[in-house]
């Protein structure tokens, strides 16, 4: 015999299996960003002939600061969105050259190159890194992002693959 | 009249509804210090009602969120004020919700029991800061995109779920498009909800459990009408004036256009988050969930558990001073950040709603421009591409239309029949040397409805005298060019007008070891032109 207890225990189990099949749909949903997409074939961005890193390979100038502009999913549409990256001597690359992320490590605002103190330094929270991109002070977990470059046909290129990970 | 008041409380007992709130015994002592918590509920529909306003006209898109907010605050009718009083709105919520808190901490009003109402009261907190997070993103405006950039990222130190909840959050691995409609629904859907929830139930529990009271004995009563009502009604009518007054006197800010290059930007959030904001300078390394998570945790956790952590008999503050102590030493700290994240952040930001802050036009369609008029292409086609009455029967509009001559016959056509520009021939320059900056400003014409005579002059004039001096040679400029020379972007901050024309004379003695060729010989109105251009270069 149906009892209100029993009445009242099947209820309760319906509407909740009722309420998570919409609520599942739901997150589901929201959680969508969580599924990283296939990685990309390689994107090279040109960043200009490569006697105009010269300088730089030299260790006669400084880092140099360039922006360039790349298509990126962004939720429901594609945009063009430019990126800023410093191209630093590395000794141990091919190239001679490598392109550091110029987004802190922390919060991620957007570093600079200081001349003066002769290091990348972060607006937020006070972030300063070397020459290299290694942490010097402050609250930086790690140091800045390296992009390998590529020197093809005279012409130095980044891998934007890179930087959607 | 009558009869529609006894049909609306026979049907819904409207009355006795009426009398039971009406005649609910306030306290009389200190009753000025019990308005904090309708002053807060009147800051709150004030930002309903505005905010309901501003939804009507917001585009949450990066391509058109900026756009529309800067449409709310210059173009539509009463927008400025109605954004201003949401903007001041929100500020007042956060001073109010939190006098109203301390006001019931300093009275032990959460003891047993309105333990309950003490933690409603506290999720209400968490809302209102939920709703500024929200809320400042949508303008898409510098201070947004850099505030919910750090933002988003707070709890992506914390281990195991921190780099989930962080995507979940941006809607993605960066601040987006997604990040926007994200934020858009919760400050204008789920948030309200909520809120609208969480008050029903906070005055519910207010009424079935009475008014505290002050500390001490005596504490004689009056009917809440029309006593408290009225003193709630005066502090309401004063919040409202002074949000009516802050927005008419000091608009609500709107920064430029989100820029994710800008390198003389100096991200700072809203000054509700400042205390957060600095501590987070003091965590390094691993130690940074401590600053993010752990010390705002913990703090959070406390507060809900005081009800618990004082549970004496006595509300009276001396013999509750650890608890007070406490209290005050946590105040204090948090002001002292507050304090100290203000003595760090930049005193004032470049509006994104002058027309001078606008990104200029490219400097070749200005060399374009101004060899257009000097080359008397206007005498035939009209002033911005547009023939006027006087031209030639067979003028071609060359204005918002596609062209029948492009490449060599276009340029064929422009040194066929143009004046030549007079130039130094003998010094072996190019006489046509402008003639494809001509036909980037003619390509220009072509797209709808360009207009450069609106522009103010000293940005016109300083474009043209970059492009005939071709900068781009060693700069970069819009992307474009040499990198021999650093790139020519977000001076505005970095570089002062007086530097910038010293160092146009005389590269070298600014900087030791540069390459730059001095421009001594450009005229100064030219010079100062030019720095103008610069300086309003994004």
């Amino acid at each position: 015999m149906t009892t209100r207890r029993k009445f009242t225990l099947v209820a309760i189990g319906t509407a909740l299996a009722v309420a998570s099949s919409v609520g599942g749909a739901a997150l589901a949903f929201i959680l969508g960003p969580l599924r990283r997409r296939a990685s990309h074939e390689p994107v090279l961005l040109d960043l200009g002939p490569a006697s105009a890193f010269e300088a730089l390979r030299a260790g006669t100038s400084g880092p140099e600061e360039v922006l360039m502009e790349r298509t990126v999913e962004d939720g429901y549409m594609t945009r063009r969105v430019k990126e800023r990256f410093a191209i630093v001597r590395d000794t141990s690359a091919a190239s001679g050259l490598v392109a550091l992320g110029t987004t802190c490590s922390h919060l991620g605002c957007g570093v600079s190159w200081n001349a003066t103190r002769n290091a990348f330094l972060c607006p937020c929270h006070g972030g300063v890194y070397g020459p290299e991109g290694a942490v010097l002070a402050g609250p930086p977990p790690k140091p800045l992002t390296r992009l390998p470059l590529v020197v093809s046909g005279g012409r130095v290129q980044l891998d934007a693959a890179a930087l959607d990970v | 009249m009558k009869r529609i008041f006894e049909f609306l409380e026979s049907r819904g007992g409207l009355s006795s509804l009426w009398r039971a709130f009406a005649d609910e015994p306030i306290s009389v002592r200190r009753a000025w210090l019990f308005t904090l918590g309708a002053a807060a509920l009147v800051a709150f529909l004030v930002q309903f009602v505005s905010g309901l306003a501003l939804a009507l006209a917001y585009a949450p898109t990066p391509d058109h969120a900026w756009e529309s907010v800067k449409a709310i605050q210059t173009r539509l009718p009463a927008g400025a004020l109605v954004r201003g009083l949401h903007h001041w709105g929100a500020s007042a919520m956060v001073v109010l919700v939190i006098a109203h808190m301390a006001r019931t901490f300093v009275f032990g009003a959460y003891r047993r029991p309105r333990e309950l109402n003490w933690l409603v009261g506290l999720a209400l907190l968490l809302l209102v800061l939920g709703f500024g997070f929200t809320g400042y993103l949508l303008p898409w405006d510098q201070k947004a995109y850099w505030a919910t950039v750090v933002g988003t990222r707070v709890p992506a130190a914390l281990p195991l779920v921190g780099p989930a909840a962080s995507r979940v959050m941006a809607g993605g691995p960066t601040v987006g498009a997604a990040t926007l409609t994200r934020f858009y629904a919760l400050h204008v859907v789920l948030l309200p909800l909520l809120a609208f929830a969480f008050i029903g139930v906070h005055l519910l529990l207010l009424r079935r459990h009475g008014h505290a009271g002050p500390t001490t004995p005596p504490d004689p009563r009056e009917p809440f009408f029309p006593y408290q009502a009225a003193r709630d009604g005066a502090v309401g009518v004063a919040v409202v004036l002074a949000l009516f007054w802050l927005a008419a006197r000091h608009a609500a800010p709107l920064e430029r256009l989100a820029d994710p290059t800008d390198t003389s930007y100096v991200p700072r959030p809203e000054w509700y988050f400042l205390p957060l904001f600095q501590l987070l300078k003091f965590f390094k390394g691993p130690f940074e969930p401590v600053g993010t998570a752990i010390l705002p945790g913990v703090s959070m956790l406390l507060l809900a558990l005081v009800p618990w952590l004082d549970r004496g008999a006595s509300r009276r503050p001396r013999d509750r001073w650890v608890v007070l102590a406490t209290g005050g030493a946590a105040a204090a700290l948090l002001v002292g950040l507050l304090y100290f994240g203000a003595l760090d952040s930049p005193k004032a930001r470049p509006s994104g709603l002058d027309a001078a802050s606008q990104p200029p036009p490219d400097p070749r369609v200005l060399g374009g421009l101004a060899s257009y008029g000097r080359r008397g292409c206007a005498s035939c086609h009209g002033a911005d591409g547009r023939p006027g009455p006087g031209a030639p029967a067979d003028a071609l509009a060359l204005a918002s239309r596609a062209h029948a001559l492009t490449g060599d016959p276009l340029t064929a056509h422009v040194k066929e029949k143009s004046v030549k520009p007079a130039v130094a021939e003998e010094d072996g320059e190019n006489p046509n040397k402008d003639v494809p900056s001509l036909l980037a400003y003619v390509e220009e014409l072509g797209k709808d409805g360009l207009r450069l005579s609106g522009l103010p002059e000293p940005i016109r004039v300083g474009g043209a005298a970059i492009d005939r001096e071709d900068c781009r040679q060693c700069h970069q400029l819009y992307g474009e060019g040499g990198r021999r020379g650093p790139a020519l972007a977000h001076l505005l901050g970095k570089r002062d007008r007086a530097w910038l024309v010293a160092h146009f004379k005389e590269p070298k003695k600014l900087v030791p070891g540069s390459k730059m060729p001095s421009f001594r010989y450009l005229p100064d109105a030219e010079l100062s032109a030019m720095t103008d251009y610069l300086l309003a270069l994004p």
